[in-house]
């Protein structure tokens, strides 16, 4: 059991990472970038070239690093920048029709086979009670926690973080003080484009590349949300871990095809029971 | 579009004829086999994007459940066929019930949050459809597929290709029928506030969860009957053909066509079918084109084609001039309850808005709530309807307490309010008005589609009471105008007789006379001297206290959260205290009104 568990927090650091990245753009623009999970998928399959090219995992990170960002400023112009001050459903289409593209371009230039993603690091697995783990799954699990932990802190303790989310409350007013939303809303939204290609090469060993993961990551990043609660950092990284411990759970005591409608279920019980999430805000509504 | 009326029986009589035409298009030998195919197809298509347009057109709540429904239809109906009965009629009832099940399974928790969550609940749904079909795979085939589903029968007669052919034609005119009726109508118009504003609808008596909670069940009927439609057809269900490429087939239909349309949804869905879909080359480049199609559209053309159109004859149209003088003569009966609010007490989030509030306003009686910017004058209509929840104290109609009600059950108590932004929706004058009325008079989704004569009694209702407030306040040049489209003052007044249209118990004005020119503050005064005089409770929040003078039976002075003093609008001119607090100058009053 305990590996199983271990697994499960290695399977849930990955739904974690892409929640964190659905609320960074959530916190400082208001956006939800649906093909986050999107990134991730790309990543992996373009590591999986690159490792085939003899390419070092430095290079591999810098490649992931430089695709990331250009494919997030490019979705950030054609997708998001447009929108400004229209319906709440309008990024939520031109996002999710961006993420689609990504699995459009998957299937035509790679395929619809999942792939093996190597990692870099140790492969040896390491025996603990009931099974064994491998390395990569612990470093996933520190990761997520480390980048979960220093995005709650940048937005709740440093000067920046507080500025990139008091202008997402209130432009004019962070106007006024000399902030500029569009500039923040802008980089964080890279950032988190970055965020989701470089933690393929971690994510990919684990999950392996398969273009069915575009939607699969994107939903239970959003059934993270959800649980932690929307716009709590420190939410995503719980909740992550703790969607992912379930899962496990659930596979190792029943059967495969329980994993998401075990899933569903959470999601399902925590919009009924909790709607604003274990760590989320109540607000009062207004006229 | 407004002012054009048609005869009642044109419509109907089109609606057959192009049925009767496309049902014997085969028969003349207009269609070859594999065009009837392609045709049920697209009715397929239009059914399921049908569906869509109900809930995210018109309610604008997103959903991608459609597969899902649509792939539960298409099961149920095998297995019914295969291991029960072989009937069509059949497996098009318990698919549709089956939808409407699974909409309201999704619907319940995705629309507690609204936005966000129902979308992913319903894409959720889709995803799920391999692991359901994997768990029943006794019954379904599992990833094999389920095959060998007979050709259907109806009340025991074989219905056969042509046959299918037919009862498909049928279904999607019956359907589209209804459809059509549900969006042209009380219930359509009530959805279109509701997308428009969440807020105004509660303050019409509309349960806005209830409502989309409606709009999305309703949405899953159509996908469903359509499933089973599609499992006779193919003869075989497997679960690759209920994924996410054909919501995403179906939500680029529902755009293109214009997600608000009835007639846009064949175009979108004949565009669709016959082009992208039925090529195999479309298939390496399908998702890559449904992305770029989303991207697109979401940034350039919310309305889709349709809409695009629909915008041009928009601009069209000449530009409206304001309101009337209204008739001086107007009479009004109003028969309005007795408001107590006593010791209500408010905080948001440590600060003090409210303390220990009270005052009383009774039938034939305006009350005036003044003081100066922060006072807490507007956080205590908010009180009152219901928008706000009191910390503590009461807020009672004639002795039964409401405070603690939501907005919408509140609003159906009889108190109807402005707001000093007015919220008017994209629709015409007279509807707007009549839409105070759609908590008063409840016609059930079935008498609304069929339009049954209790459907039609309300309506004549709705037409009779706007008439009369259109008339009371001057609109009835402007009835069939734009009414977002109208200058401030006009859009004020035009709330004012939606709110009077609902027949409020006591009614609640937020500076109603903010904006207005002169002329228009003398019609609203006259008006709600008619209300007053004809029974009604008025609470009126006023800045201008020449209005407040002339038109208030008592003055509640608010500040800082408190009730100062009350009085007579002669007594609270000269009370020491107000001036200072209030008017911040001595002699202050005189002066200014």
């Amino acid at each position: 059991m305990f590996a199983s568990i271990v697994s499960g927090m290695a399977l849930g650091a990955v739904y974690a990472l892409v929640a964190v990245g659905y609320n960074l753009t959530w916190l400082t623009g208001k956006a939800i970038n649906f093909a986050q999970a999107g990134f991730a998928v790309a990543g992996m399959f373009l590591a999986v070239w690159c490792y085939g090219q003899g390419l070092s995992p430095v290079a591999v990170f810098a490649i992931l690093v430089a695709a990331g960002g250009l494919v997030a400023t490019v979705e950030y112009v054609v997708a998001l920048r447009p929108l400004r001050g229209r319906g709440e459903h309008a990024e939520l289409i031109t996002t999710l029709g961006f993420s689609t593209i990504i699995q459009g371009v998957i299937l035509l230039f790679v395929s619809d086979d999942a792939l093996r993603v190597p990692f870099f690091g140790p492969e040896q697995l390491i025996d603990v009670p009931g099974g064994r783990i491998a390395p990569v799954e612990l470093v996933l699990v520190a990761v997520a926690v480390v980048v979960g932990l220093g995005a709650h802190l940048w937005a709740t303790r440093t000067r920046s973080g507080l500025a990139a989310l008091a202008q997402s409350e209130d432009r004019d007013a962070a106007l006024v003080l000399g902030i500029r939303p569009e500039r923040i809303s802008f980089v964080v939204f890279v950032v988190s484009g970055v965020l989701g290609s470089v933690m393929a090469p971690l994510a990919g060993p684990k999950t392996f590349a398969a273009v069915a993961l575009v939607s699969l990551l994107a939903i239970k990043g959003f059934v993270v949300l959800a649980l932690g609660g929307v716009g709590s950092l420190l939410g995503a990284l719980v909740g992550g871990l703790a969607i992912g411990v379930v899962e496990a759970v659930v596979v190792r005591l029943t059967d495969a095809a329980f994993q998401n409608i075990a899933v569903f279920g959470i999601f399902i019980v925590t919009l009924l029971v909790r709607p604003r999430g274990l760590f989320g805000e109540r607000k009062e509504r207004y006229v | 579009m407004n002012a054009v009326r048609r005869s009642p029986v044109l419509l109907p009589v089109m609606w057959l004829a192009v049925t009767l035409v496309v049902l014997a298009a085969p028969y003349a030998g207009l269609l070859d086999e594999s065009w009837t195919h392609q045709l049920i197809l697209v009715a397929l298509l239009a059914l399921i994007v049908s569906g869509l347009n109900i809930s995210f057109g018109h309610a604008g709540e997103l959903s991608f459940a459609s597969a899902a429904m649509y792939g539960a239809g298409a099961y149920v109906s095998g297995y019914l066929a295969m291991e029960v009965l072989n009937d069509f009629a059949l497996a098009l009832v318990v698919s549709a019930v089956v939808g409407l099940l699974l909409g309201l399974l999704t619907g319940v928790p995705g629309l507690r949050l609204g936005g966000w969550m129902l979308a992913v609940a319903s894409f959720f749904l889709v995803l799920l459809v391999p692991d359901v079909v994997q768990i029943f795979s006794e019954q379904t085939g599992g990833n094999q597929g389920m095959s060998g589903i007979p050709l259907p029968e109806l009340f025991g007669f074989e219905l056969g290709d042509t046959g299918l052919y037919v009862v498909t034609v049928l279904v999607t005119s019956a359907w589209f029928a209804l459809f059509r009726n549900l969006v042209v109508s009380r219930l359509g118009r009530s959805l279109t506030v509701l997308r428009e504003s969440p807020v105004l609808a509660s303050s019409l008596g509309i349960s806005v969860f209830g409502l989309k909670l409606k709009a999305y069940a309703l949405s899953g009927l159509p996908a469903a009957m359509a499933g089973t439609i599609f499992a006779y057809l193919n003869g075989f269900n497997a679960p690759g053909s209920f994924g996410i490429e054909l919501t995403m087939a179906v939500l680029t239909a529902s755009i293109l066509g214009g997600s608000r349309s009835v007639y846009g949804v064949f175009l979108g869905a004949a565009v669709m079918q016959l082009g992208p879909m039925r090529t195999t080359a479309f298939g390496d480049y399908a998702l890559i084109a449904y992305g770029v199609l989303l991207v697109i559209v979401g940034v350039l053309i919310p309305g889709g084609i349709v809409g695009l159109v629909r915008r041009r004859r928009r601009t069209a149209q000449p530009a409206t001039t304001a309101a009337g003088q209204a008739e001086a003569t107007a009479r009004l009966t109003m028969p309005g309850r007795r408001l107590e609010v006593s010791g209500v007490s408010k905080d948001f989030g440590g600060v003090r808005a409210l303390t220990g509030a009270g005052f009383v306003a009774g039938p034939g009686e305006v009350v005036a709530l003044i003081g100066p910017n922060g006072s807490g004058k507007t956080t205590l209509l908010n009180l009152i309807s219901g928008f706000y929840r009191v910390d503590a104290g009461t807020v009672r109609l004639d002795g039964v307490t409401v405070s603690g009600r939501p907005a919408a059950a509140v609003a159906r108590a009889g108190v109807r309010r402005t707001f000093q932004t007015p919220l008017i929706p994209g629709m015409s004058v007279r509807e707007v008005v009549a839409s105070g009325r759609f908590s008063l008079d409840r016609a059930g989704i079935v008498a609304t589609v069929l339009r049954l004569p209790r459907y039609r009694r309300a309506l004549r209702r709705d037409r009779a009471a706007a008439d009369e407030m259109l008339a009371a306040a001057g609109l009835s040049g402007v009835a069939a105008h734009r009414a977002d489209a109208l200058p401030l003052g006009t859009r004020r007044v035009v709330e004012l007789a939606r709110a009077l249209a609902g027949e409020p118990a006591v009614l609640l004005l937020d500076e109603a006379a903010s904006g207005l020119d002169e002329k228009e503050v003398a019609a609203l005064a006259a008006l709600v001297r008619a209300v007053r005089d004809g029974g009604g409770t008025v609470v009126l929040v006023e800045h201008d206290f020449g209005l407040v003078r002339s038109l208030a039976d008592r003055v509640v002075v608010l500040s800082q959260g408190q009730v100062v003093t009350e009085g007579t609008p002669a007594e609270i001119a000269v009370h020491p205290e107000v001036l200072q607090h209030y008017l911040g100058a001595p002699g202050g009053v005189e002066a200014r009104a």
